[in-house]
């Protein structure tokens, strides 16, 4: 078999399909879609629930929430707290005179 | 250049000209895409321009007060208040786009609150915080005489007797606290009725355009295209509205993780249709956010806490990340170079945001760049909870410990959540170490593409038991420049034209226009852009193939060595550097603590 492309090493992201098996009949998939919307719809209704865990972590949780900072976010951008910290070593350090 | 000695599967390579990749290939169109961006939101705000000549006068007064007073006197407060008001995203057309890119709201019970709240259940909301703001602003009143009258006794000894410039600065600490207890109360009790739905079909639609520009080129069915993006803009809307549930949300999960997950389950349950298939573009996504975070890599940040700083950041950081990618090579052996990067990369730079530069740079696998994510989800979750109750247990100084976490924990949110439980200093710290350490994504992307050019895809592309091709003294350039992936080009461009925009202005002027305006835009569509290329990610997944990287345990022994390297080094330097060599840095971060 010849492919001719412009890369030759392998594909990235999108492009590596590989042949998938036979799928399984439909209403057996719709089950299984069905039972995973279930768990992840049970585990966001307990979610909160996970503030009561002990040894400090249910507590942990809550000052974390009731602070307001966005955890999740993965850059400085998205986290407020990171130009306030600018800020606070700037006039710490004498930058913005 | 034909390079596969297996004579059944040759790959032969038609090189095609640089003219025709810049207009068919989603690395150049996502540099298209992304400049445009950034041409309308320096045409907005330069349009609508907040009032930027007013800001030299509230700096002046700031550094007035400073220097008379030596700590932030009310005046100074104020004036800090104004200059931070003015922000050119709340101006014009920009304040319309920006709310426009709105992300569903948070929420505690109910899912709904997210996008939607009645006038109603609005009012009720209003009428349940007035007692409060009543309270806050009585609190509020009195606070500010206290402040005022301590000020006062300070500034009449010419701020030279110590005992009235600590009881000044408690009693504005005071003030300032109440005023941000007001703050809080007053916007609960102006709660506004929402409804996000409109909006949110609005951006899906204004989407799916400005990335069909680049899909008609491409050569992929638009039809298809147009008939998809809606869903997958629909799954993403969904992935933001889990992850903005409060106690998930602190916990650090974040809208990546559950659009991977949502994706996965479609794909391995109902599975996906051939419209949703074209539909998920999730490198041209994922390249074209890249672009829009190589804006938000600011060079000028880098020397923010001096040589302590660069050296917890910029001379640990490659450290571990050459080690451990050594270290999966040569002693655990990780059978793909680009996993190895990928893990490292995530593990040691700065999690998601450098996991997508080096997966999109070593051009890593789909599976291999989920498995990466997932991972330092988990780690990250342990994280914020274990390095936070070892650093109060055994006392560590707050500047110590805010450089180890910022020096080591993957995600900035999780980050600043981790300092949270120390301190505000550890916080302030962390958070700033953290992001002096982002700024490195650029560099360890470049340094991944170019390693990948020059080492890693001539062996791959030489046939087997042959030795790699030897790029010729001529050729070596073209080949580099032929095989560097472009897009990389784009998010180092975007880096250094805002680093000298910002390098180029007063630092109030560059956060009112550049911050606070062109980049606002920039960071909001640029989440979008991850969210729709996750869940696209998750599409195209079979669980199936997550087995394979997995096998042996090999990633995740690589993750946790290359974390515990990371944090014995890290909080090794971290006290060499602020605890000893530049003692005198760490006392200026906590004078007045």
């Amino acid at each position: 078999m010849k492919d001719t492309t412009h890369h030759n090493h392998k594909q990235g992201f999108a492009g590596d399909e590989t042949p998938s098996p036979a799928k399984p009949p439909l209403a057996k998939r719709l089950l299984r879609l069905a039972i995973a919307v279930f768990l992840i719809t049970g585990f966001i209704y307990i979610a909160p629930n996970l503030e009561r865990l002990p040894g400090g972590v249910g507590e942990t949780i809550t000052i974390i929430r009731e602070s307001g900072i966005d955890t999740g976010a993965w850059y400085y951008d998205d986290v407020e707290q990171c130009f306030e910290g600018m800020d606070f070593i700037r006039e710490k350090r004498g930058m913005n005179r | 250049m034909a390079e596969n000695g297996n004579n059944d599967n040759v790959v032969t390579e038609t090189k095609v000209s640089m003219w025709k990749q810049m207009g068919t290939t989603e690395d150049w169109w996502a540099i298209w895409l992304a400049g445009l961006l950034f041409i309308i939101a320096v045409f907005c705000v330069f349009t609508w321009k907040p009032p930027v000549e007013k800001m030299p006068e509230y700096r002046a007064t700031m550094n007035q007060e400073m220097e008379e007073a030596g700590f932030r006197t009310i005046a100074y407060t104020e004036a800090e208040s104004e200059l931070n008001s003015i922000q050119a995203r709340r101006e014009g057309l920009t304040a319309t786009v920006h709310g426009l890119t709105d992300r569903p709201k948070g929420w505690d019970t109910n899912p709904i609150r997210s996008l939607y709240m009645g006038e109603e259940e609005a009012a009720a909301k209003r009428a349940e915080a007035a007692p409060r703001l009543e309270a806050a602003e009585e609190r509020l009143a009195e606070a500010r005489a206290q402040a005022e009258a301590a000020e006062d006794a300070a500034r009449a000894a010419n701020f030279e007797n110590p005992e009235l410039n600590a009881e000044a600065r408690a009693a504005i600490a005071d003030w300032r606290q109440a005023r941000s207890a007001h703050s809080s109360a007053r916007s609960a009790a102006t709660t506004q009725a929402y409804n996000l739905i409109p909006s949110l079909i609005v951006l899906g639609f204004v989407m799916m355009v400005f990335f069909s520009i680049g899909v008609k080129f491409m050569n992929i069915n638009l039809r298809q295209f147009y008939t998809g993006f809606p869903v997958i803009f629909a799954l993403a809307v969904l992935a933001y509205l889990i992850a903005n549930q409060a106690t998930l949300s602190a916990l650090g999960l974040s809208y990546v993780l559950w659009a991977l997950l949502i994706g996965l389950i479609i794909s391995n349950t109902v599975g996906v249709p051939q419209f949703l298939k074209s539909a998920g573009q999730t490198e041209f996504f994922i390249k074209t956010g890249l672009v829009l975070l190589g804006a938000r890599i600011l060079f000028g940040q880098i020397a923010l806490i001096g040589i302590p700083g660069i050296f917890v950041t910029w001379v640990v950081t490659p450290i571990v990340l050459v080690t451990t990618y050594w270290f999966g090579q040569n002693i655990i052996k990780v059978p793909s170079k680009e996993l190895n990067i990928t893990v490292s990369s995530d593990m040691c730079v700065s999690g998601v945001s450098a996991a997508i530069a080096s997966a999109a740079a070593s051009r890593a696998k789909k599976e291999e760049l989920t498995l990466a994510i997932g991972m330092s989800m988990i780690f990250v979750a342990v994280m914020i909870f274990l390095l936070p109750l070892i650093a109060n247990v055994t006392g560590m100084h707050p500047v110590w410990a805010g450089a180890w976490l910022g020096g080591t924990v993957d995600n900035t949110g999780s980050v600043v959540a981790a300092g949270e439980l120390i301190g505000m200093e550890a916080m302030y710290v962390a958070a700033t170490i953290k992001m002096i350490q982002n700024i490195m994504i650029g560099v360890i992307a470049f340094g991944v593409a170019a390693y990948w050019c020059l080492k890693v895809e001539p062996e791959r592309a030489c046939g087997i038991g042959e030795e790699p091709m030897k790029f010729t003294a001529a050729g070596a350039l073209y080949e580099i420049w032929y095989r560097f992936p472009k897009f990389i080009l784009g998010f180092i461009g975007a880096s250094i034209i805002f680093s000298i925009m910002q390098g180029a202005v007063t630092p109030d002027w560059g956060n009112a226009m550049v911050s606070d305006g062109i980049l606002a835009w920039a960071n909001r569509f640029r989440g979008w852009f991850f969210a729709l290329a996750f869940v696209s990610i998750g599409l195209s997944i079979n669980y199936r193939e997550l087995k394979e990287p997995l096998r042996g345990g090999k990633p995740l022994i690589l993750y946790v060595c290359g974390q515990s390297f990371n944090l014995l080094l890290t909080l090794f330097v971290a006290w060499l550097m602020f605890m000893v060599i530049f003692r005198d840095i760490t006392d200026q971060l906590m004078a007045g603590a």
